[in-house]
């Protein structure tokens, strides 16, 4: 999975992937949930993303100590995507 | 209150000290005492740490032997480097070493109740001797000797095996009496990602490297769970007795494993004697003591009486648990949905209100707009297939960056939540920090207002309310919103200079706060924040925003590269960077990390044809296009037209099984849209025409 990608799941939610991060060789992604126009809606979740079999599976992830990570990792990202004084 | 309602209070260690609360709190949620004090103890054995280590030792130690297993079923598994699996065999013996005392305990339990029942058993016999009238005097004899012999062996084996138990359970109180539970869940923590590194090194087929993962990833759930658990209950127990003005006069609740036990009084103080079994005359007496308990056990059990089938946790010879009836154990509310919900949180546009509630305010009870993320896996989160991937077309980088920026608002407003229920200890610490990250994400989300549309201003506006009531909580300051000027006031200051001055409060406080931050804290909540909170974010060198530079220069020239040259420069790029001496480590990495996503962002660009031209896109496409146009369609229509997609679905052959699935799903769904939009009109023209009827009688 990618980000900027929509994924579609087997129980027919679709999120769209925002960001995404590595920790010890697992990739999770800050992603939102998108209603049935494909238009973002209001829930947000961090999914982590499970490969098996050559099939791609998603599960949430909940973990605090995982999300303080990825807040860290997600909020260095913005800022030197979208902020001013990085290069 | 009765003598017997009085006395189940007193048993478990409860006084009332306010009869106004008391009763007041129970009528208001039509409770009974009986349900109180179930909920409490309840919570109470939750609390202590004893009523749950055994099981999450038992879990881990079950999860490390799956492990081991999984390992020696692997063919390749012994052609690994030898240094690697003694490094490994060394770790996980660690790991068994931490619980080594809880589980000795618990088998010494499980054998000492073995020899109990086997001499409890040898009495029954006796006294069913006794009763039996068919027997002559030489076969009573006869039967009565074996009996006796049988008696004493099994006796005799009971008390000898009593002193290795009290020796075993005097080691495991010492050692859970001594346990802090977030030093503790940290060491375990610790013990498994090591353990995960190990197995990183080994030459194990893909198949038992997923066998792994999974086992640790469930390693890993539980004792987070195990932790959260012990720390929510401790919380909830506490609050509990304040709102129903009660005293709780027992132990401290992490203290021993007698003292989860919910009968006190007497037996207490003949646990606590347990600690100080100093010689075997008190053992023998104590061995006295359970005897003739034991005997009113088994007399009890002859004639029939009920025993508590409630009682599942560990047992003290002779103990009984109070039974508290569960009068209303139906009455559970049903569980509140958007509190289970499985969202870090969510933006409500019903409460995208001008002035934050000052009710919410005061009271914020975060879970209900942001799950409390500290209680993940009271069920599993299931894991769920992705069937149908696709490049999103509507995206630009404006809208990303607003969607990035509320929902990373939203999982810092989640995260804090769920570190002050984990490291309640430190909260006071951190809330400088907390608030500085609060109040920029809140000036962050403000710059954005602008150049949005309606949709999304709402959106912001909803992250900052949760953001400025995550602020009132820490702060007690009164967060309000003008809707005329647009500005966000904390507690009479304009939010810039608020935020200013929380910033640097939380760069004064962040050196403190970093000594203490080895465990979970040092994982980045100190250092978290979006644009405007440098002062927080971890500064990086020159060295980095140079190589940073060449990185997103390249970035913006990736549509006029072909793959290849864009992998050409990344290689440049990533010599580059580890040539570097003035990078850090954390920086190469970073940096490379970056450098990688180029790579895989110009992959993206040369398959995004091949996803677009699939046919699960194409009826994606019909299937929207028939839900943007519902509200023109009549139910014949809509009908028809439903059923002639699912038919279009189910015959294209070169769809999977599982898109097929997710595409009649979605079909559905339109019908499901349909039947609402329809009912809200109908709503809708019921409300008029009873707007015009009431107009027509005041004519």
């Amino acid at each position: 999975m990618k980000v900027d990608e929509i994924i579609d799941l087997e129980n027919g939610t679709s999120y769209l992937l925002l960001l995404d991060s590595l920790i010890d060789n697992i990739k999770y992604f800050l992603a939102v949930e998108l209603d049935d126009a494909e238009e973002p809606t209001k829930n947000y979740i961090v999914l982590k993303e499970i490969i098996e079999d050559n099939d791609t599976y998603i599960q949430k992830e909940t973990d605090p100590i995982i999300l303080s990570k990825l807040i860290q990792d997600y909020s260095l990202d913005y800022e030197e995507d979208y902020g001013d004084e990085e290069a | 209150m009765n003598n017997d309602l009085y006395s189940q209070f007193e048993k478990n260690g409860f006084s009332i000290r306010s009869l106004v609360s008391f009763d007041k709190e129970l009528r208001a949620v039509n409770m009974t005492p009986y349900d109180l004090l179930n909920k409490l103890t309840e919570l109470q054995k939750g609390a202590n740490i004893s009523g749950i280590i055994n099981e999450f030792s038992t879990n881990i130690l079950d999860n490390i032997t799956k492990l081991s297993e999984a390992l020696s079923d692997d063919e390749f598994y012994l052609k690994s480097d030898k240094e690697k699996l003694e490094k490994l065999q060394n770790d996980i013996t660690t790991v068994r070493h931490k619980f080594a005392a809880i589980s000795q305990y618990m088998t010494a339990e499980k054998e000492m109740l073995e020899y109990k029942q086997e001499m409890i058993n040898a009495k029954k016999k006796a006294v069913l001797l006794d009763r039996d009238t068919s027997l002559t005097d030489e076969e009573r004899t006869a039967k009565a000797l074996e009996i006796k012999q049988e008696i004493d062996r099994t006796i005799g084996s009971y008390q000898s095996y009593l002193s290795i138990y009290f020796d075993k359970q005097r080691e495991y109180l010492n050692v859970v009496g001594s346990i802090n539970v977030v030093d503790f869940k940290n060491d375990v923590l610790k013990s498994i990602n090591t353990i995960e590194d190990d197995t990183k090194g080994l030459a194990i087929t893909n198949d038992t490297r997923a066998r792994v993962t999974d086992i640790v990833s469930k390693m890993r759930e539980n004792t987070v769970m195990f932790a959260n658990s012990n720390i929510r209950s401790q919380i909830d127990f506490e609050n509990m007795c304040e709102r129903y003005g009660l005293v709780y006069n027992g132990k401290s609740l992490n203290v021993s494993q007698t003292e989860s036990k919910t009968e006190v009084n007497k037996q207490t103080e003949k646990k606590d004697n347990d600690k100080d079994l100093t010689n075997e005359e008190e053992k023998k007496e104590e061995v006295k003591e359970l005897s003739e308990e034991e005997q009113k056990a088994e007399d009890d059990t002859l004639k029939g009486k009920d025993v508590n089938p409630d009682y599942t946790g560990p047992v003290k010879e002779g103990e009984q648990l109070a039974v508290v009836p569960n009068l209303d154990k139906e009455k559970e509310k049903p569980k509140d949905p958007i509190k289970d919900s499985s969202y870090l949180g969510t933006v409500d546009p019903d409460k995208q209100i001008a002035v934050v509630d000052s009710k919410e305010l005061d009271n914020p009870e975060p879970e209900k707009t942001t799950p409390n993320p500290n209680h993940p896996n009271e069920t599993k989160e299931p894991k769920i297939k992705v069937v149908a991937r696709r490049a999103c077309k509507w995206i630009n980088e404006h809208k990303k960056q607003i969607l990035i920026a509320v929902g990373i608002a939203l999982l810092i407003v989640a995260v804090i939540i769920a570190l002050q229920y984990l490291i309640p200890a430190i909260t006071t610490m951190l809330e400088t920090s907390q608030v500085a990250t609060l109040s920029s994400a809140m000036i962050e989300n403000g710059a954005l207002w602008h150049g949005a549309i309606a949709s999304e201003q709402a959106a912001l506006h909803g992250a900052n309310t949760a953001l400025a009531s995550e602020i009132q909580a820490l702060t007690g300051l009164k967060a309000s919103f003008d809707t005329t000027s647009g500005v966000w006031t904390i507690g009479e200051k304009v939010l810039e200079v608020y935020s200013k001055a929380a910033i640097e409060n939380a760069a004064a406080a962040s050196s403190a706060a970093t000594a203490i931050s080895n465990g979970v804290m040092g994982l980045g909540i100190t250092g978290l924040g979006l644009t405007g909170l440098g002062a927080i974010l971890p500064k990086k060198s020159a060295a980095y925003k140079n190589i940073l530079k060449s990185i997103k220069d390249l970035k913006k020239n990736l549509t006029n590269m072909s793959h290849e040259e864009v992998q050409q420069k990344v290689a440049e790029i990533i010599a580059q960077i580890n040539a570097d001496a003035n990078l850090t480590d954390s920086e190469k990495q970073r940096l490379t990390g970056k450098s990688n996503k180029l790579i895989s962002k110009s992959e993206k660009l040369v398959d995004n044809d091949t996803l677009e031209a699939s046919a699960y896109l194409d009826l994606n496409d019909e299937i929207k296009a028939l839900n943007a146009n519902i509200a023109n369609m009549s139910e014949e229509e809509i009908s028809e037209a439903i059923r002639g997609l699912i038919t279009k679905i189910r015959n294209t052959n070169s769809l999977t099984k599982e898109e097929m699935e997710v595409l009649v799903k979605k079909t559905r769904k339109v019908y499901a849209n349909y039947r609402k939009l329809m009912d809200e009109r109908n709503m809708e023209q019921q409300v008029k025409d009873a707007q015009e009827q009431e107009e027509g009688r005041g004519r």
